[in-house]
């Protein structure tokens, strides 16, 4: 039955949320805060089953993996176990010891882990970032003449780089974002409506 | 240098800086507690700083109480789904596109869709910069969109369009490369900083 | 004997990686302990993202979305710090709210610190929000309906019992909106926020994402852009207050142009192996 229901939900749900732009009375915001009261609470759901997707995988690595794979999804699910207990117990307030451990390692760990691209980048430059093709040409000469006119020294090395490097980005780069905004934006009303109707989507999906 | 508050911290980055030597088990270690440590933060805090105040407000409150008393069932389902797939949890799911997808509509119509064509819908000319950089960029728009227009092979003018369109967006992705460049090494120039001075002291 | 010069640059090719990653260390550790100092010529955007700060006036309110986490903290930390400062400074009043669940506590603890600078007392002068799933359900009720996501802080206390919180009714209580994201939520911010907010929008960046932002700035959905630490330097040089962005730009700069060098030195080693290696005519 429930299932049954859920497309007329879907579609009175998503057709309320539209008609919030074009209603602007109080009733209409009175609606409005509802829908977003659900949004709010269906969407901590979800992030709540991501993170308990991640314990479960572990915890089935744990139960069948062997050697070092074993020991390395155990200290996972450990870390996850005494962070979580650490917050509830403690607190999470600045200055908790939860806030501390939060500030001197998982920061540095995020921190360093995202820092090793940079190493990886100029890598990856030297070996594939090649004059092979026209299009490839015109990226590299893109790529050059941005990093060339940020740096203090490339205007000395070429004249007006600055103010060619500020034309790519303000002509040739906003066509080029310009015209995938709009692709973009008229490929997320499609969905949109499809999500709405109940065409698409995890209620959807099954029908079709 | 030797407070744990910096000590730790700088293990832990040059930790993870050892990948870079080769792969080792101190590395895989940082990683996996990094990812641990990580979704104990974001769950802790959901639970402490969103759903215990959301709680307790709604006992104050009959509209939010019964609000939240609605949404409990498809929340529930939606936990639940992590291991077992049921209908409350996909109707759960389906209600929040669905939401999210009307709030979202009107503003992408305006914003991705309309602001943008008006911007490009200005007066262009080669008699001053402005002009031609408003013909530069609506020659690009449409080039653009014509090198994703699948409907017809791209032979003659939609050949030389969507050719026009390819070269465009190489312009646009260098550029969007140079940034990204930076933005990798800034990251990286953060860590040595921390490295050298506030561990170090090598640098004041 | 003569040396081969076209074999060694072809040699080149095979080199091992981390000697390319120890002139990266080099390139950045270098301009690091050589501590210069630089200026920098401010960009159009972010002299329109100054000039929204500066018409905020005393006893206004700046609602600050600071969108980011640990991994990309020190890219727009201190385009947070500069705004902070300024905000504070000009005697206006902040609304802080985080969409990032991993960055809550870096934004918490340094804007503290700040406030904490500044003098300024927390509920009335500043007030954290938190952090709450949804980026959509979060701007767009900040617009319309702000006790239903939040009705308390993100200490727990109930927002009606602030005394800078307790007359948030939404879109019109702030005179600046200023979004400082690592990720899409800046993108979110311009879909969803755009239309509901009276207020003008200014976005600080991750460098990565700034060319993508160039087309909103035509269209008016936000006053102002700085992206990256480039644009945060010209950001702390418009305002007078140095800071971590001026410093490691000389860093950044060796570090461009070693990928410069990179990138050529690379190019003419393929096409001398692919010379050397072509086959006898």
């Amino acid at each position: 039955m429930i299932r049954r229901l859920s497309r007329p939900l879907v579609i009175i749900l998503g057709s309320l949320a539209i008609a919030q732009f074009f209603v602007p009375h109080q009733a209409s915001r009175w609606v409005e805060a509802r829908l977003l009261d659900w949004l709010v609470l269906l969407e901590s759901a979800a992030l709540v089953a991501g993170i308990l997707a991640l314990a479960r995988r572990h915890a089935a690595r744990i139960s069948r993996g062997e050697g070092p794979e074993r020991a390395l999804a155990a200290v996972t699910l450990g870390a996850m176990a005494f962070m979580l207990a650490t917050g509830l117990a403690l607190g999470t307030g600045p200055g908790s010891a939860f806030g501390a451990i939060y500030l001197s390692v998982l920061q540095p760990i995020q921190a360093s882990m995202m820092s090793l691209l940079g190493f990886f980048m100029a890598s990856a430059v030297f070996r594939s970032f090649r004059l092979t093709s026209a299009p490839a040409t015109i990226l590299l000469v893109s790529a050059l003449t941005v990093l060339l006119a940020r740096v203090p020294l490339g205007e000395h090395l070429v004249p007006r780089i600055s103010m060619f490097s500020t034309w790519i980005i303000r002509g040739p780069n906003v066509a080029a974002t310009r015209g995938l905004w709009i692709g973009i934006g008229l490929a997320a009303c499609a969905t949109g409506f499809r999500v709405i109707l109940g065409i698409q989507g995890p209620t959807g999906a099954k029908r079709s | 240098m030797f407070d744990p508050a910096v000590l730790v911290p700088a293990l832990l980055t040059l930790g993870v800086f050892s990948i870079l030597y080769r792969e080792n088990l101190v590395y895989r270690i940082i990683e996996h507690v990094g990812v641990g440590l990580a979704a104990g933060y974001a769950l802790a805090m959901i639970i402490r700083t969103g759903l215990i105040p959301r709680i307790l407000s709604a006992a104050a409150d009959p509209v939010a109480l019964v609000t939240m008393a609605l949404a409990i069932p498809a929340c529930v389902g939606i936990a639940v789904s992590s291991w077992r797939r049921n209908t409350l949890g996909t109707v759960g799911i389906s209600v929040a596109a669905s939401i999210a997808a009307g709030l979202a509509l009107p503003g992408i119509v305006e914003n991705l869709i309309l602001e943008q064509m008006r911007a490009t819908m200005v007066p262009i000319g080669l008699s001053s910069d402005a002009g031609f950089d408003s013909l530069v960029v609506a020659i690009g728009v449409l080039s653009t969109m014509a090198y994703f227009s699948f409907t017809r092979e791209p032979r003659g003018i939609r050949g030389v369009a969507a050719l026009t369109g390819l070269y465009t967006l190489m312009i646009s992705f260098g550029a969007s490369f140079g940034y990204a460049a930076m933005s990798r090494f800034t990251l990286l120039i953060g860590r040595f900083l921390f490295l050298l001075r506030d561990w170090l002291h090598l640098v004041r | 004997m003569r040396l081969d010069y076209l074999a060694l640059l072809a040699s080149l090719t095979r080199i091992d990686r981390r000697i390319l990653y120890l002139l990266v260390a080099l390139a950045i550790v270098i301009p690091l302990l050589a501590a210069s100092g630089t200026r920098v010529t401010p960009a159009a955007e972010s002299e329109g993202f100054f000039r929204a700060v500066q018409r905020v006036s005393e006893g206004q309110t700046v609602l600050l979305a600071a969108d980011y986490n640990g991994a990309t903290a020190f890219e727009l930390e201190p385009m947070v710090t500069t705004l902070v400062q300024e905000v504070f400074s000009r005697g206006a009043r902040l609304v802080l709210v985080c969409l990032d669940p991993q960055g809550i506590g870096l934004v918490e603890a340094k804007v503290q610190m700040l406030a904490d600078a500044a003098g300024k007392t927390y509920g009335t002068d500043w007030v954290f929000l938190g952090y709450r799933p949804s980026a959509p359900g979060v701007i767009m009720s900040l617009a319309s309906a702000p006790y239903t996501v939040f009705p308390r802080d993100h200490r727990g206390t109930s927002l009606r019992a602030l005394p800078l919180a307790a007359g948030l009714s939404g879109h019109s209580d702030y005179q600046l909106v200023a979004v400082v994201a690592s990720g899409p939520a800046a993108q979110d911010w311009v879909i969803y926020g755009h239309a509901r907010y009276r207020a003008p929008i200014v976005i600080g960046l991750g460098g990565g994402l700034g060319p993508t932002f160039q087309g909103f700035l035509d269209t008016h959905a936000i006053a102002g852009l700085i992206a990256g630490l480039r644009g945060a330097a010209e950001y702390e040089q418009l305002t007078g207050r140095p800071g971590e962005a001026l410093r490691a730009l000389s860093a950044q700069a060796m570090a461009h142009l070693l990928l410069i060098a990179l990138i050529i030195l690379g190019n003419a080693a393929f096409f001398a192996a692919k010379w050397r290696d072509r086959p006898p005519v």
